[in-house]
C-alpha cells in the first residue's frame, strides 16, 4: 500500500515538475541575462524565389552579426500559401514577428481590425525620409494608419522571349493594342501549330479583365459602394476578347495551359522550352523568372486600346513590410525593418530582389552601381508611362477573384458563351457583392 | 499467496485506478483540448458569422440556409465529392484485394514484395507525390509519352474536367497499401481445409474466390469500405495540390471548399457549418453501411462478439 501510495505521488510530482517546466525556464532565463542585451529572437516571413530567399537570409545574416543578442528567424516559402498561412497565425496569435504583406490583402486585414502596427508611429525608429508616403496610403493607408512601408514598386507588362518573338517575325514594340495581341497570336499559329504567342496565368486572367475594363471606362470591377463597375455591353466585349484569345490560339488552349496557373514562368516548362514567348508579369518577378530560363528576356510595356480612358497599366508597390502588433519585440523588429530598408550593406545585398525600392535612397544606391537589370527597370518604366487608377479593397477581394478566375474558365473551356458567361457572371457578382459589404 | 490475501487486493484497486487514470492524463487533456474543444466550438461557430479576427456575432441559422440556397458551389462540390467516393473507394478496395492475394501466394522474396507494394501509402498523402503526379499526368508527361508510344495520343489528364477526377482518383488508387495490409491478414486466416474440401468437391478459382475467399473476407471488406470512405469524403490533399480544384470546379472537393472559405475568404463560421454538413453526410453513409451489412457479412462466431 505504502509503494503504491509513493508512486502515485512521485508521478503526479513529476507531471507537476513536466507541466511547469517552461515556465520555471522562463523565469531563470529572464533573470540570468542583464536587460541591454538580453537575447530576443525574431520571427521575419517573406515570400519569393530563392534568389530572394539567399539574398534575405545573407542580410540577416549580416544583422546578426551585427547585433548578436538578436537571431532572426525566417518563415518563407512560395506566395501561394502564403496568405493561408498567415491568416492562420494571426487567428492564432502566433504571427511572426515582421510579416511581409501583399497589397492584395491589405482592404481585407483592415477589415479584420488591422492587426499591424501603425507605421505613422514608428517614425522614430524607422527613417521613411526616403519613401514616397503617398504611393504607400494609396495602397496600404486608410485615414492616420498605414500598414506597413512598401518595398519594392512592381509594374505590369510583358515579358518576352527575344529568341522566340524574332524566329516568328513578332516585333516587340511599347504602342501594342489588344489587335496587335490577337494579330501577332495568329502569325505565331500561322508558323507552327504547337506554338503560341503568350499564356496568361490564372492571377493574369484577372489583371487582364481588370485593366481592360479601366482602359474601357476607367473604372474597377466592383466600385467603392459594391456596386459593377461595367455595363453589360462593356463585360460582353471583355469576355468576348478573351474568346478570341482562345479561338485564334494567341494562348493555348485551356485543356494544355490549366496546370500551370497557378505558378509563374520559372515553373512552367512551356515557357522554358519555348513553347510560347511573352509571359505577362510584374516587373518583381523577373529576375526569377530570367534565372530559370535559358535564353535573353526583355520586356515591352503592355497592351493599351486607342482612346483608352485610363492606360489601366497596374503600378503597385510589391510588398509591404509590418510590425505584428502582438509581437513582444516591437522595437527590435522596427530597428531590423529600418536596417533592412535603409542600411547601406543591407541594399547592396537585397539588391532588386524585392521589385525596384521604393526608398529613393535605396534605389539611388542601386542604380550608382549599375545592378538593376535593365528588363526590370525597362518594365517599371514602361509601365510608368500609363498607371492605372488604383484598385479598391472590393476589388481585390479574394473571391470576386476566385468568381472571375471561374468565368475565364467557362468560356476559355467553351462551355460559355461570351454572351452566357456575361451574365451569369454579372448574377453572380451582384449576389457576391451583397455578402461581402 | 496471491488468491490468499482476496481483500486487500480490492483495497488496492481504488488506488490503481487514480494512478491509471494519471498515466493516462497527457492523452485525456490532448483529447479534451485538441479534439472534444474544436470539434463543440466548431458547432458553436457554425451558428456565427465568426471570421478570424473580428468579434463574432450569432446569425441562427443562416449559414445553412445560404449553402443550401445561394452557394454557386456548394452543390457542384457535394457531386465532385460523391462521385469521387464512388470512384475512389471500390477502385481502391478492388485493388488492394487483387495485390493482396497476390502478396499471399507463396513467392520467393515475398517479405520484400510486401514492404514495396506497402511504400506507396507511406509516401501517400506528401507533397512530393502530388507533384509527381502532376508531372506524371502533364501534357508532356510520362503517361502521354507512353501513350504516344503504343499510337494512342495524348490526353489532358488533369487539364480536361472530363478527366481530372478521375486521375485524381487514381492516386487515391495506388495508395491501397493499409488496405492491402488488412486484406491479407483477413486472407491468412481464412482456413485452408475450406479450399481444399472445395478442391475435392470439384470447384473452380472463381467458384472458391466468390464462395470462400469473399463470403471469408466480408468483415474485413466491411471496415476497409468504411475507413475508406471516410477518407475520400474527407480527401483534401491530392485535389489541392494537384489542380487546386480545377479546372471548371471539377475537382473541388468539399474538403477544398471546406479550407478555401475557411482560410481564403475567412468565413470561419461558414466553414464551420459546412464542416458539420460534411459530418453529417460521412455518418448517414457510414450508418447505412452498417446497417446493410447483416446482409452480406459473415462472421464465425454469427456477429455476436
Amino acid at each position: 500500500m505504502k509503494q503504491h501510495r509513493i508512486f502515485s505521488i512521485l508521478a503526479v510530482s513529476l507531471l507537476v515538475l513536466v507541466i511547469s517546466m517552461p515556465a520555471i525556464f522562463a523565469a531563470g532565463g529572464k533573470e540570468a541575462q542583464p536587460a541591454a542585451d538580453k537575447p530576443i529572437a525574431l520571427r521575419f516571413s517573406w515570400w519569393g524565389a530563392d534568389t530572394r530567399h539567399q539574398a534575405t537570409l545573407e542580410a540577416i545574416e549580416l544583422y546578426q552579426q551585427r547585433n548578436p543578442n538578436i537571431t532572426i528567424e525566417g518563415e518563407y516559402g512560395a506566395f501561394s500559401n502564403f496568405y493561408q498561412k498567415l491568416l492562420t497565425q494571426l487567428a492564432g496569435r502566433t504571427a511572426p514577428d515582421i510579416i511581409t504583406v501583399d497589397y492584395k490583402w491589405v482592404s481585407d486585414l483592415m477589415n479584420q481590425g488591422a492587426p499591424f502596427v501603425n507605421m505613422n508611429t514608428l517614425t522614430g525608429a524607422i527613417d521613411q525620409s526616403g519613401f514616397d508616403l503617398t504611393f504607400a496610403n494609396i495602397y496600404g493607408g486608410k485615414d492616420d494608419y498605414l500598414i506597413g512601408l512598401p518595398v519594392g514598386l512592381n509594374g505590369m507588362g510583358y515579358l518576352y522571349n527575344t529568341r522566340f518573338l524574332e524566329k516568328y517575325g513578332v516585333k516587340s514594340s511599347d504602342e501594342w493594342t489588344w489587335e496587335t495581341v490577337i494579330e501577332m497570336g495568329k502569325k505565331v499559329q500561322a508558323a507552327d501549330k504547337t506554338k503560341y504567342l503568350m499564356y496568361n496565368n490564372a492571377e493574369h486572367w484577372v489583371y487582364l479583365i481588370k485593366t481592360m475594363l479601366k482602359q474601357i471606362n476607367g473604372n474597377t470591377l466592383l466600385l467603392d459602394n459594391y456596386e459593377l463597375g461595367f455595363s453589360r455591353n462593356e463585360m460582353l466585349q471583355i469576355f468576348a476578347y478573351i474568346d478570341t484569345m482562345v479561338k485564334t490560339g494567341t494562348v493555348p488552349p485551356f485543356n494544355e495551359g490549366v496546370l500551370y496557373e497557378t505558378v509563374y514562368a520559372d515553373q512552367n516548362p512551356n515557357w522554358l522550352n519555348e513553347n510560347f514567348g511573352i509571359f505577362p508579369t510584374s516587373s518583381s518577378l523577373i529576375p526569377g523568372i530570367a534565372k530559370a530560363s535559358n535564353f535573353t528576356v526583355a520586356s515591352m510595356r503592355y497592351p493599351v486600346a486607342k482612346n483608352a480612358k485610363d492606360p489601366g497599366i497596374l503600378v503597385t508597390p510589391s510588398m509591404f513590410l509590418t510590425v505584428y502588433k502582438q509581437s513582444p519585440n516591437k522595437e527590435a523588429a522596427a530597428e531590423f525593418i529600418n536596417f533592412f530598408l535603409n542600411d547601406e550593406e543591407a541594399i547592396r545585398i537585397l539588391k532588386d530582389t524585392r521589385g525596384i525600392p521604393t526608398n529613393s535612397k535605396a534605389k539611388n544606391i542601386l542604380v550608382a552601381d549599375n545592378v538593376i537589370p535593365q528588363v526590370v527597370s525597362d518594365m517599371v518604366s514602361q509601365a510608368l508611362t500609363g498607371v492605372g487608377a488604383a484598385e479598391n479593397g472590393p476589388s481585390l477581394n479574394p473571391e470576386v477573384i476566385a468568381l472571375t478566375k471561374d468565368f475565364v474558365q467557362q468560356v476559355g473551356y467553351a462551355k460559355m458563351t461570351p454572351a452566357q458567361a456575361t451574365d451569369a457572371y454579372m448574377r453572380e457578382l451582384s449576389a457576391l457583392a451583397k455578402t461581402i459589404q | 499467496m496471491r488468491h490468499r490475501r482476496p481483500t486487500r487486493q480490492l483495497k488496492y484497486r481504488a488506488d490503481d485506478q487514480r494512478a491509471g487514470y494519471l498515466y493516462i492524463l497527457p492523452w485525456i487533456i490532448g483529447f479534451l483540448a485538441f479534439q472534444l474543444y474544436p470539434f463543440l466550438a466548431s458547432f458553436v461557430y457554425s451558428f456565427t458569422d465568426f471570421s478570424i479576427l473580428r468579434p463574432m456575432k450569432f446569425v441562427g441559422l443562416d449559414n445553412y440556409k445560404r449553402m443550401f440556397t445561394s452557394d454557386r458551389l456548394f452543390w457542384t462540390s457535394l457531386k465532385a465529392t460523391v462521385l469521387y467516393v464512388l470512384m475512389a473507394v471500390p477502385g481502391k478496395l478492388i485493388f488492394a484485394l487483387f495485390i493482396a492475394m497476390v502478396l499471399n501466394m507463396k513467392l520467393k522474396f515475398i517479405n520484400f514484395f510486401r514492404t514495396i507494394y506497402y511504400l506507396p501509402s507511406i509516401l501517400g498523402g506528401s507533397v512530393a507525390i502530388s507533384i509527381l503526379w502532376r508531372f506524371l499526368f502533364s501534357r508532356n508527361g510520362t503517361v502521354n509519352s507512353f501513350l504516344n508510344s503504343i499510337g494512342i495520343g495524348s490526353l489532358d489528364w488533369l487539364g480536361s474536367p472530363n478527366l481530372a477526377l478521375g486521375t485524381m482518383g487514381l492516386l487515391v488508387v495506388w495508395q491501397f497499401g493499409s488496405s492491402m495490409v488488412l486484406f491479407l491478414a483477413g486472407l491468412k486466416n481464412i482456413p485452408q481445409e475450406l479450399y481444399e474440401a472445395a478442391r475435392v468437391d470439384g470447384a473452380g478459382r472463381i467458384k472458391t474466390f466468390t464462395k470462400i475467399t469473399l463470403p471469408m473476407l466480408s468483415p474485413v471488406i466491411f471496415f476497409n469500405l468504411i475507413m475508406q470512405m471516410i477518407n475520400a469524403f474527407k480527401e483534401f490533399n491530392a485535389p489541392y495540390l494537384i489542380t487546386q480544384g480545377g479546372p471548371l470546379n471539377s475537382t473541388y472537393l468539399y474538403g477544398v471548399m471546406l479550407y478555401e472559405n475557411a482560410f481564403t475568404y475567412l468565413k470561419m463560421g461558414y466553414a464551420s457549418a459546412q464542416s458539420w454538413v460534411l459530418f453529417s453526410i460521412i455518418m448517414g453513409f457510414t450508418a447505412l453501411t452498417f446497417k446493410s451489412s447483416p446482409y452480406w457479412t459473415y462472421y464465425e462466431d454469427g456477429g455476436e462478439f
